[in-house]
């Protein structure tokens, strides 16, 4: 199996607050191969952008990462010291993020921004990086790339700005590109041209796309396999199309109920709701996160909740092993 | 037929700043839009960002002038209503509830404020009225002494809405009242709007980008580019028969959750028009398909077809009115 880019294992993040530790992410395992885009999804709050810093290292201060595993490319980054990260992120594992106005430095032109990774990583000369960068900028889909590359932040469109993160995240060639809701804050004739390059690029150059995102609409066009998450843990996981298919945790089914969708829902009418809120994370906390909002819930689920598996390869943590619909 | 709100060949430019040593430049957020919106119905306005429908939704609440054309309300020039009488008919619910409520106020003071202002009844009848109205939108009275700092932003978005509502008004203009909020949240808020319609006989202005919401609540969809309605159209015709090339094509770039049809092509290309310098003829004729040889010298005008109303020259056998 070594296709596997990216394993890991009991993946927990807490984070330290006042009134006690936060369980951001709790006792998350998952792997990515080459080639697979593999999607996190859920709400708000749920861990999915904490699982994405984690990944590259990239968590604030107050918050602690542990794993039993991770290892990536065979490598345990459990062990790796801060010198051994910073020389892969940005090379062979990189980061799209969602605002294309922040993550860029308005004081640099894009052409700075583009070289730096490689010139870093790669000790390249400037007409080496310059050039890789044209390269990347066309394969992006942006036109006139040299002058492109003289050119500030401001002077892009929201979609050329991802654009430019997504060729600046390439510049190194990596094994893993992790984006963080990478079309959310773009307008939806955009985010499906940023999706489709992302797809054809992700194929193209064999990644491991690991892509986070609250959008199921998203999720169902782009996904292999799904992860979804609430309240910090895998509540539900499987190919995409089994997912959608056929949902097993009340959580996932509620999620889809939620979204007006044509065919399915009526035009006007009475959408499906998940009644209440998401738990406090902070402090101990056992049995199913879901279970004050779920309808099926009894009072097992307070303690240690199973995971059931179908043969389809989907998998789900509830008390029930069958939900009749 | 009985127009509510209705919106006549409304103009609005304003002056930019195109470069501390560039003259200001002059932005027409929104041009000539003809828009009618009958008691009881939704209309829906969708459009990329940047397509004047916040800018409407301002001038259709009396927040900002129009520069040109004018605005009624049953027929009435609402320059001629007055802001707090306008006020007490048209209330706003906006995109961002951690903005739009003042955090140093409790709840029950910010549903009343619409009360005060328009010295309703004692204070006591007022607060009273606010609990009340809390209550219909699904806040319990034991939040009334709460601070919106204390609520979720679904919680907080109704405290919105009660705030419209408290007034009795005959339209919501809702500027991106989901678009802050998770997707069940967003459910419940739907569901909301929807009951409060049907109870208090609402008419919504429902502003938004996210298409399948729009399909959702509108009966009346208008599509919005470079400031110019492009199409207006019943909801169920606008889907599933969009006759300008830029509703297919917005219409085509919406991701339904149904896995297997992978992401589409919307044919769009990369130029979004810059909307300080609009291209000549149809706004949208750099990016269309489908244009024609004079798609980029004369605009074309908005005009009946069997669906709806369309601006495009592909229909213009079929159109009306006077050819520019």
């Amino acid at each position: 199996m070594n296709d596997v880019v990216l394993d890991v294992q009991g993946l927990s993040v807490d984070i330290a607050t006042s009134r006690g530790s936060l369980h951001a992410v709790r006792d998350v395992s998952f792997d990515v191969r080459r080639g697979e885009t593999l999607c996190l999804v859920g709400e708000s709050g749920c861990g999915k952008s904490m699982t994405a810093l984690a990944i590259m290292s990239l968590l604030p201060t107050a918050a602690r990462r542990t794993a039993r595993r991770f290892s990536f490319l065979g490598e345990d980054l459990n062990v790796a010291g801060e010198q051994r990260v910073n020389d892969l992120r940005g090379n062979q594992m990189a980061m799209i993020f969602q605002e294309p106005m922040t993550a860029l430095n308005p004081a640099y032109t894009i052409g700075d921004q583009l070289m730096e990774p490689y010139l870093h990583h790669r000790r390249s000369g400037v007409q080496q990086a310059r050039e890789r960068a044209v390269e990347l900028l066309g394969k992006v889909g942006i036109a006139s790339a040299g002058q492109r590359l003289n050119q500030y932040p401001h002077q892009l469109s929201g979609g050329l700005r991802q654009r430019v993160m997504i060729a600046m995240a390439l510049m190194c060639d990596p094994e893993l590109l992790v984006a963080d809701e990478p079309s959310t804050a773009l307008d939806v004739t955009i985010q499906a041209q940023i999706l489709r390059l992302l797809a054809d690029l992700q194929q193209e150059l064999g990644i491991a796309l690991l892509l986070i995102t609250h959008d199921l609409g998203v999720v169902a066009r782009i996904a292999h396999r799904v992860l979804v998450m609430y309240a910090g843990e895998v509540v539900e996981e499987g190919p995409a199309r089994e997912i959608f298919a056929t949902p097993h945790h009340p959580y996932t089914r509620g999620l889809l109920a939620c979204i007006p969708t044509p065919g399915r829902t009526v035009r006007g009418g009475k959408l499906g709701s998940i009644p209440g809120v998401v738990p406090s994370l902070v402090g101990a906390f056992e049995g199913c996160g879901f279970r004050e909002r779920c309808s099926l819930a009894q009072p097992v689920c307070q303690r240690t909740v199973p995971v059931h598996a179908s043969p389809t390869g989907q998998s789900w943590r509830c008390i029930h092993a069958t939900i009749a619909a | 037929m009985s127009e509510l709100i209705a919106a006549h060949a409304l103009t609005r430019s304003f002056s930019v700043n195109a470069g501390m040593f560039r003259r200001r430049r002059t932005l027409r957020a929104v041009s000539a839009v003809d828009l009618t919106c009958e008691r009881g119905d939704v209309l829906g306005i969708v459009g990329e960002s940047g397509c004047g429908k916040s800018t409407l939704a301002r001038m259709l609440l009396g927040l900002i002038a129009p520069s040109s054309g004018t605005i009624t309300l049953d027929g009435e020039d609402i320059r001629n209503i007055g802001r707090r009488n306008l006020a007490r008919r048209v209330q706003p619910v906006f995109q961002d509830p951690y903005s739009s409520l003042n955090p140093r106020r409790t709840i029950a003071s910010i549903v009343a404020l619409p009360l005060d202002v328009q010295q309703i009844g004692s204070a006591r009848q007022r607060r009273k009225r606010a609990i009340d109205m809390l209550e219909r939108v699904g806040l319990p009275s034991r939040h009334a002494g709460s601070s919106p700092g204390q609520l979720s932003g679904g919680q907080r978005q109704r405290v919105a809405i009660a705030r419209a509502l408290v007034m009795q008004p005959e339209i919501v203009i809702c500027d991106e009242p989901t678009s802050a909020l998770d997707v069940s949240v967003q459910a419940q808020i739907l569901n909301l709007l929807l009951d409060l319609r049907r109870e208090f006989h609402l008419t919504y202005v429902f502003i938004s980008h996210n298409l399948a919401v729009v399909e959702h609540i509108a009966t009346q969809v208008a599509v919005m580019y470079l400031g110019r309605v492009v199409e207006l159209a019943p909801t169920a015709s606008l889907f599933t028969n969009p006759q300008h090339p830029y509703t297919r094509a917005l219409l085509a770039s919406v991701l339904t959750p149904e896995p297997g049809l992978g992401i589409p092509d919307t044919g769009l290309g990369l130029a979004f028009p810059d909307p300080l310098n609009p291209p000549s003829g149809c706004p949208f004729h750099p990016r269309c398909r489908e244009r024609l040889a004079h798609c980029s010298a004369t605009r074309p005008q908005l005009g009946r077809t069997a669906q709806g109303i369309v601006a495009c020259h592909l229909y213009a056998s079929s159109a009306q009115g006077p050819s520019a």
